[in-house]
């Protein structure tokens, strides 16, 4: 009966522990603002939508998203709980890629890699009036990521370098 | 026996204090401004360079990035371009460079501006970069760690879209110069 007891409690608090990562959202999610959180199968009948078939691949392997948007000087969360939440995703192995502050304003993109493979993605946007915060849970691939922004530089190369007017329209003259 | 001892212990431990002291210097000083909301920050994670080089592609221009990035441990940037005192911020993180420890390997004094380049190394290896430049307004610090190869690194000033990067291409510059040079004081040898 012990056992039992000790192996309920054990993965009582094993499952507490993995969901820390989410406080944050949690304790400011009714706050005036917006934040949701995209499930897997939302994520997967999405995917059906997309043409691309690296985008679909890529889209397949997220798990979860979660979104929390405060703007326009709504920001509740506080500064002690910013560092709070960093202090405790260094612990859960979510180490710091970029960090970026300008004036008042912090950038922090966090992720969880492991073999080539990210488990998990965080940014923050930090400052005064605002905040976000993206979470995104899954396997995702740095390549199929690679793929994806190749394409739309590509995409985007092949904007810029088509002409604002085609050679082919002829300018209509009028003789008097 | 014991004093033989405490003796050693003592001097183990001053060494290894001494050694932290002036690795701390830098990074003290970024610690302190690293949130004066005077300055801009940014710090990219040696994770970060490691996930960058592990992604395959045909593109040239990414490979040659993937070439200089895959050995980088880390970057920091201290940066502002509006800030009152610039020559004596420069000056004060001139005096924490722990000149024992660190090599000059450029100079630049471009009206009043200037620009200094350190390096770290241990053997043939460069371990860390250091630039520091300063003028009347603007201030910019930045440290890249690893093994560095300073001929790629110089090809990062285009890529690196921070305020300061393009002092990098200056090493490139005077490491073509310094060839040149013995080159032609070689050229002087064969002719004598």
């Amino acid at each position: 009966m012990k056992t039992f007891l000790s192996i309920i409690c054990f993965l009582f608090f094993a499952h507490t522990l993995s969901a820390q990562d989410g406080w944050l959202y949690w304790k400011y999610k009714d706050y005036d603002g917006m934040a949701f959180t995209v499930p897997r199968w939302v994520v997967d009948a999405g995917s059906w939508f997309l043409d691309e078939k690296a985008e679909r691949k890529l889209l397949r392997r997220v798990d979860k998203v979660r979104f929390m948007v405060f703007e326009n000087d709504m920001n509740p969360v506080s500064d002690r709980d910013m560092k709070k939440f960093t202090r405790k995703a260094h612990r859960r192995e979510l180490e710091d890629l970029v960090v970026v502050r300008d004036g008042k304003t912090q950038v922090r993109v966090m992720g969880k890699e492991k073999r080539g493979i990210l488990r998990k993605v965080v940014v923050l946007v930090h400052s005064p009036e605002d905040f976000v915060f993206v979470s995104v849970k899954g396997r995702l691939r740095l390549n199929d990521i690679n793929h994806i922004i190749e394409k739309y530089d590509k995409e985007d190369k092949g904007k810029k370098d088509k002409p604002m007017v085609p050679p082919v329209v002829k300018i209509p003259v009028s003789r008097v | 026996m014991k004093k033989q001892f405490f003796l050693i212990l003592t001097v183990v431990l001053g060494t290894i204090l001494q050694a932290q002291a002036q690795n701390d210097g830098i990074t003290r000083f970024f610690k302190q401004y690293e949130d004066d909301e005077r300055f801009t920050m940014v710090y990219v994670s040696p994770k970060m360079f490691q996930m960058v080089a592990k992604i395959e592609t045909d593109d040239e221009d990414w490979n040659n990035i993937r070439e200089v990035v895959k050995d980088l441990g880390g970057l920091r940037v201290l940066t502002a371009d509006s800030i009152g005192d610039g020559v004596a911020m420069y000056k004060s993180a001139l005096s924490r460079v722990p000149q024992n420890e660190y090599s000059e390997l450029l100079t630049v004094r471009d009206g009043k501006e200037n620009v200094r380049f350190w390096i770290k190394d241990s053997g043939n290896i460069i371990e860390e970069l250091l630039l520091l430049v300063g003028s009347e307004d603007e201030f910019t610090m930045l440290s890249f760690t690893g093994k560095i190869d300073l001929d790629k690194i110089s090809q990062l000033s285009k890529s690196l879209d921070i305020d300061g990067a393009e002092h990098l291409g200056k090493i490139k510059g005077s490491k073509n110069k310094d060839k040149d040079k013995n080159k032609g004081e070689d050229k002087e040898e064969d002719k004598n």
